[in-house]
């Protein structure tokens, strides 16, 4: 099996709190991989490592066959990431915030496939529209068409469905789910939200503290539990047995 | 690079407040040259115009008018300009959250700091170009005096030295926008900067000259005594950027000034000044003028390409985490 992301004893501390705690993981290429974990287990500044935005202080990971750490450029220009609070240009519209991040990339006169992006998010109507008018929902979506319109082979979603309403949630996670089959890319998706991980993830990783508590799917993870089906038990179980540890 | 120039290019030249201060300067600029010019002319209906031989054109920017020198005006409000261009530069995209959405992008931080400085540079360059033509053009209708190669080769030099000068205060207000997390400190340290550096740095320098070297006989100083307190004086002016600026474009823009030192002018007050007035004629070339601003240059220089590199390297060397 050909995997996608691979870390292997992982760790960032910062001072002399560690935050990410000798982390090993494998992403394999054309799955959904859930990250999970309460907030401040460390979902975020493994992303942050893995793409070279942050440097570990121990261990080492593998991007695409790439690392980060040598690499940052090779690994941004094909991996897509939507940060936990992305941001826009208030007053430019969809297609120009688009527009912007595709200039970032190098790739100019891409007209179709902005148009055609847009469409797969849904807002190819409003793309004339300053994004300052945008709902939440609206604003994730412009987000996810940031991320794809380099054609990425794996991307990062962190909290993307934070602060949605029930409708904004199901056309998130539809999207997501679309992903993998569509276009053939692996994404890795971080949240705090167990519910929602477990109806699109394949594998997940239980993150606490910045330690792996457990990795595989849903069903390995209940089994070796001796559980039902369903994450939030799952979840549950895993923090006991830590803390009985 | 390109990408981030031309973006930021953009956001500047519709900003609000980036026109509201341009136009600003402009007006008053122009009220200045008007005034400037008025009087040149009237220089010139008097006749005693070898006086200003090979510097007519130069006194629009440099005769006191109604209230100040361009020049002074430039000194004090330029500032102004690369401030407003720079104080939000980075803690405004890290606020909005744009900061990390750019950073995951395939481009080099350095990127992003050389684009947005640049930006700044040719926004404040195309302004300046501007409103040397425009009063130029001014003096040209409203004095009628044509300015020789030489003046339009001085004044070019001024314009480079207003670029370093207003390059300066940009760095300086990137490097709050750096390190101050919000919007309303950043405005409020750089606005605070500027005032104690243009206004309260020269006024503290003469009061630090006068402590340091007391004169025994107030109305007959004696030689040694100016010269120390103008030393003092000196050095002072030359810790401040905007007494660095105004004493290089004094030099600059008025052939027949020869530095600013008191005691130099002091000594040479009588017989010798007269003699060296005959000899220079009207004025110092543009290769001695040049040669008597270039330590005030260089070192202003140096404080432009200092408050640069530490943007540069406290925004390289910023965790990401904290974006």
């Amino acid at each position: 099996m050909e995997y996608v992301v691979e870390t292997y004893e992982l760790t960032k501390r910062y001072g002399r709190e560690t935050v990410v705690d000798r982390l090993s993981l494998q992403v394999r290429s054309g799955e959904i991989f859930g990250f999970l974990g309460p907030n401040g287990a460390g979902k975020t500044t493994t992303l942050l490592m893995l793409l070279g935005l942050s440097e570990p202080s121990g261990g080492r990971a593998e991007v695409l066959g790439l690392d980060p750490v040598t690499k940052p450029l090779k690994i941004k220009s094909q991996v897509g990431y939507l940060p936990e609070n992305i941001g826009f240009y208030g007053d430019m519209t969809a297609l120009e915030n688009l527009t912007y991040v595709a200039d970032l990339n190098r790739l100019y006169e891409i007209e179709d496939l902005k148009a055609e992006t847009l469409r797969l998010v849904g807002l190819y109507e409003v793309k004339d529209r300053q994004v300052a008018t945008f709902s939440r929902g609206m604003r994730q979506r412009l987000g996810l068409a940031e991320v794809l319109i380099k054609k990425p082979r794996l991307i990062f979603l962190d909290e993307p469905t934070l602060g949605l309403d029930p409708d904004g949630i199901a056309t998130m996670l539809e999207l997501i789910e679309r992903l993998p089959r569509e276009m053939g890319l692996t994404v890795i998706l971080s949240s705090h939200l167990l519910h929602l991980v477990a109806r699109v993830a394949n594998r997940v990783a239980i993150l606490k503290k910045g330690q792996l508590l457990a990795m595989g799917t849903v069903d390995e993870l209940a089994e070796e539990a001796n559980l039902n089906r369903d994450l939030e038990e799952i979840y549950r179980f895993y923090f006991k047995k830590d803390i009985r540890e | 690079m390109k990408a981030i120039i031309r973006k930021e290019l953009a956001d500047h030249f519709s900003s609000a407040r980036f026109l509201f201060i341009a136009s600003l300067i402009f007006m008053i600029s122009f009220l200045g040259a008007h005034l400037a010019s008025q009087g040149i002319q009237e220089v010139l209906a008097s006749g005693s115009n070898e006086l200003l031989a090979g510097r007519t054109f130069l006194l629009i920017f440099t005769s006191t008018g109604a209230f100040f020198p361009l020049t002074v005006f430039l000194a004090l409000f330029g500032p102004l300009v690369g401030l407003v261009l720079g104080f939000d530069a980075i803690n405004r995209e890290r606020a909005q959250g744009t900061l990390s959405k750019i950073l995951s992008q395939p481009i080099y931080r350095d990127e992003v700091i050389l684009g947005k400085y640049f930006a700044g540079l040719i926004i404040v360059a195309i302004m300046l170009a501007a409103l040397f033509i425009l009063l130029g053009s001014l003096g040209l209708i409203g004095a009628g005096v044509v300015p020789t190669p030489e003046e339009v080769l001085r004044l070019f030099i001024f314009w480079l030295l207003c670029l370093i000068y207003i390059g300066f205060w940009l760095g300086l207000a990137i490097v709050f926008s750096i390190v101050f997390r919000s919007v309303a400190t950043s405005a409020l340290a750089s606005a605070a900067v500027w005032i104690l550096i243009a206004f309260f740095l020269p006024v503290l320098g003469q009061a630090l000259a006068q402590v340091i070297t007391p004169m025994t006989d107030p109305q007959r100083p004696a030689y040694e005594e100016l010269a120390r307190r103008d030393m003092v004086n000196q050095l002072v002016s030359k810790v401040s950027p905007t007494g660095l600026f105004n004493q290089s474009s004094l030099v600059l823009l008025d052939p027949t000034h020869r530095g600013s030192s008191q005691a130099f002018q002091t000594a040479t007050s009588s017989r010798i000044n007269q003699l060296l007035l005959n000899h220079f004629q009207g004025g110092l070339s543009l290769g001695q003028s040049i040669a008597l601003m270039m330590p005030e240059f260089l070192i202003l220089t140096g404080f432009m390409v200092a408050t640069f590199i530490v943007a540069y390297l406290t925004f390289v060397h910023q965790e990401v985490r904290s974006i």
